[in-house]
């Protein structure tokens, strides 16, 4: 087989792989908006009344039920990425295991979880946020 | 003030009282956690015993996103999304099962016993004390999930369901520094 072959070979199969990827990527990205906005992706059709104040109340309505729906896709978000968080500095932690890190470092990458797991998973600032209710 | 808006008052005040009440037990179960840890660090020193590092980052990982479905069961009942409330806590539930099949199925059917020494003795320990918190936490959740199917909890009042959360998470917390004072840290003995 000849260098030109080879090239050409390679250029394809790199090619192939970026759009392998791509699509892949894609897909999860699309997966993953789904999954945290409960498929939310879709504005519901105009489809209301034609009355004027039926469709101000209407509207309203309609506009508060996707305010709750945004803020219910905004916290199963940050839900994720939390997750994500985790699941970055656990990888590190069992990285930094292979090439040897000190055991002073793998308590800081320990402290780090917990701090997050602290926060955003058990609320610890609800203690002392005056007022908070759940 | 209406009775309504009186009783969700007098809730909040009792909010306050009960996750105080949680985060004081927690203090005090820290240090039987702490006692462990100290009795890995003085008995193992810089050494570990030669545990299975997949299983290790398997039940690690499996405990993690065990979390992420409690988180979501949480907030879903903040929003009074039930169904996702209802779900979530059995996907939570049944992620702890496997984390508990992968320590006393897997990991404690592995070449230690409980009376091989230090190695034996402190590993057994570890595990043992936090498989009864995930245990516990499995039981706990499942009182809340038959409660929740029963038409209980609403966006306004859940302390049950933030309660087992945070119990869920503090258990998560807890492996944070048991996995790698057990898995990662120290010299391998052999």
């Amino acid at each position: 087989m000849d260098s030109t072959t080879i090239f050409v070979a390679a250029v394809v199969f790199i090619v192939i792989n970026i759009i392998g990827i791509a699509v892949t990527l894609a897909v999860v990205l699309y997966q993953l908006n789904v999954l945290v906005s409960g498929g939310a992706l879709v504005v519901p059709p105009d489809t209301g009344p034609v009355d004027a104040m039926e469709r101000i109340a209407w509207k309203k309505q309609r506009d508060d039920k996707l305010a709750s729906k945004a803020r219910l896709s905004s916290a199963y978000r940050t839900g994720v990425m939390v997750l994500l968080w985790l699941a970055l500095l656990t990888a590190i932690e069992f990285v930094a295991n292979v090439i040897g890190v000190s055991t002073v470092a793998m308590f800081l990458i320990a402290f780090i979880k917990a701090a997050i797991i602290l926060q955003f998973f058990m609320h610890v600032s609800s203690l002392w946020i005056e007022g908070e209710s759940h | 003030m209406s009775t309504e808006t009186s009783s969700l008052v007098e809730y909040r005040e009792q909010l306050k009282n009960n996750r105080l009440g949680l985060w004081l037990f927690f203090v005090s179960e820290a240090f039987l956690f702490i006692g462990l840890l100290a009795a890995r660090f003085y008995l193992w020193g810089d050494t570990r015993p030669d545990l299975d590092q997949n299983l290790g980052i398997i039940v690690t990982v499996i405990l993690l996103a065990s979390s992420f479905s409690m988180n979501r069961a949480e907030t879903a009942i903040v929003h009074d999304d039930r169904e996702t409330f209802l779900n979530s806590l059995l996907v939570t539930a049944s992620l702890g099962v496997v984390f508990l099949v992968g320590v006393v199925g897997f990991e404690w059917q592995g070449h230690i016993r409980p009376q091989d020494g230090a190695f034996g003795a402190v590993l057994y320990g570890m595990t043992g004390m936090h498989a009864l918190h995930v245990l516990s936490g499995i039981v706990f959740i499942m009182i809340v999930w038959n409660n929740g199917r029963n038409g209980h909890y609403s966006n306004e009042r859940h302390w049950g369901v933030e309660a087992c959360a945070i119990y869920w998470h503090y258990v998560d917390l807890v492996w944070v520094f048991f996995y790698p004072a057990i898995y990662l840290m120290g010299k391998v003995v052999h």
